[in-house]
């Protein structure tokens, strides 16, 4: 993206002063990976040093890098994949690769699964990033789609839109190759490290962390119309999710205003709020966590997602049937 | 020396930021003195603090 709005000016590395945050983010969350690739190569001083103890070692290491990674790739570089962090192509370029390499990802992939694909084809027949939907156009389980959808159904549809030419094959080509070298770096260190504590993570990065804020940003909405203007996605209002989070739950700003930078969303979102509400948008008091939780409570078939898309923020009570909606419609 | 309400609220601002990693990172620090059942222990309640907050 070379917008003008992006080139800070002469000697400045970041565009906006508050991407600073996304690139601590990022270093801190490499910075955890060294210290779990630390911990599980000095048993010794680690206190590893028995299989029962490196077992259970992997299922916390393991979950605690996928959860972030999850963030740094579906939230973080996802800021970065609308608005360009850096005043310099090659630093955005760079930084980039580096990036995305550490949540299973090649930088240019993941920006057009989700710029090309999901945001310009969102929730029609061509946005593969979402969940797949029932006869009765309802998005299948949240368990079916965060087994099945990373990494299989990505690598099929990636594969025919390179195959296609809609994703241009040099750079798919080239952005594989820089993939393939820097993550396969902790294989050739210990194939078994890079396996429990880079692979596994990765897996849990995206298939559950990113998977399930994907399948509760979308789930029991409707495409955008004149009559639906807003209920293309749920909106998420809680202060601790959202400054944790870059602000990722003004979901419906966001899609609808891809371009407003993360740091200023809460401020777009005062703005606008009474336009949105009065559009019928959803809004939900907490985050994706609740969310989630409450659409993948086992045994209760699609009661969760009918109480998560009952629940509403105080004050953000929709009007579906609002007639002046209807008629400007 | 007293830090000056700019740089405590970039401290926080900068803590709240990064908190899911720097909480991962701190964790993992802390096992070669809690141990693997501890630290499973504590991601455990970590991830059930925030899923009820978030």
């Amino acid at each position: 993206m070379k917008s003008p709005r992006n080139r800070g000016r002469p000697g400045r590395v970041l565009a906006r002063p508050e991407d600073a945050h996304c690139v601590i983010f990022h270093v801190a969350c490499l910075a955890a990976y060294a210290v779990a690739f630390w911990l599980w190569s000095n048993p010794q001083q680690s206190g590893l040093d028995t299989w029962t103890e490196r077992t259970v070692f992997v299922m916390a290491a393991a979950f605690l890098l996928g959860w972030i990674s999850g963030i740094d790739v579906g939230v973080n570089f996802h800021n970065h994949s609308h608005r360009r962090m850096f005043t310099r192509p090659w630093m955005n370029r760079w930084f980039g690769r580096f990036w995305t390499f550490s949540g299973g990802w090649p930088s240019a992939y993941w920006q057009y699964a989700h710029v090309t694909v999901h945001h310009a084809n969102l929730l029609d027949g061509r946005d593969w990033t979402l969940p797949t939907r029932r006869e009765d156009g309802s998005f299948e389980s949240i368990y079916r789609y965060i087994f099945l959808h990373w990494p299989w159904r990505y690598a099929v549809h990636l594969f025919r839109d390179i195959r296609a030419g809609r994703f241009d094959r040099r750079r798919a080509g080239t952005e594989l190759i820089w993939f393939a070298a820097l993550w396969s770096i902790p294989f050739w260190i210990d194939p078994w490290m890079g396996l429990w504590l880079w692979a596994l993570p990765h897996w849990i990065g995206n298939a559950v962390t990113m998977g399930s804020g994907m399948y509760v940003q979308h789930a029991g909405c409707v495409r955008k119309d004149a009559l639906h203007p807003v209920s293309h996605s749920n909106g998420f209002l809680s202060r601790f999710f959202n400054r944790t989070m870059f602000n990722i739950g003004y979901h419906v700003e966001h899609h609808d205003h891809p371009g407003v930078h993360w740091a200023d969303l809460p401020a777009f979102h005062e703005e606008h709020r009474e336009q949105f509400v009065a559009d019928g948008a959803h809004y939900v008091p907490y985050g994706y966590y609740t969310a989630a939780r409450k659409v993948s409570e086992l045994g209760r078939g699609r009661a969760g997602l009918m109480v998560f898309r009952n629940d509403t923020a105080d004050g953000y009570r929709r009007r579906p049937d609002d007639p002046a909606r209807a008629e400007r419609a | 020396m007293t830090a000056t309400p700019s740089v405590l609220r970039t401290v926080e601002e900068t803590v709240m930021r990064s908190l899911f990693p720097l909480v991962a990172c701190g964790l993992l620090l802390l096992t070669p003195w809690i141990g693997a059942w501890a630290l499973l222990l504590l991601t455990y309640g970590w991830w059930r603090i925030v899923t009820r907050v978030a």
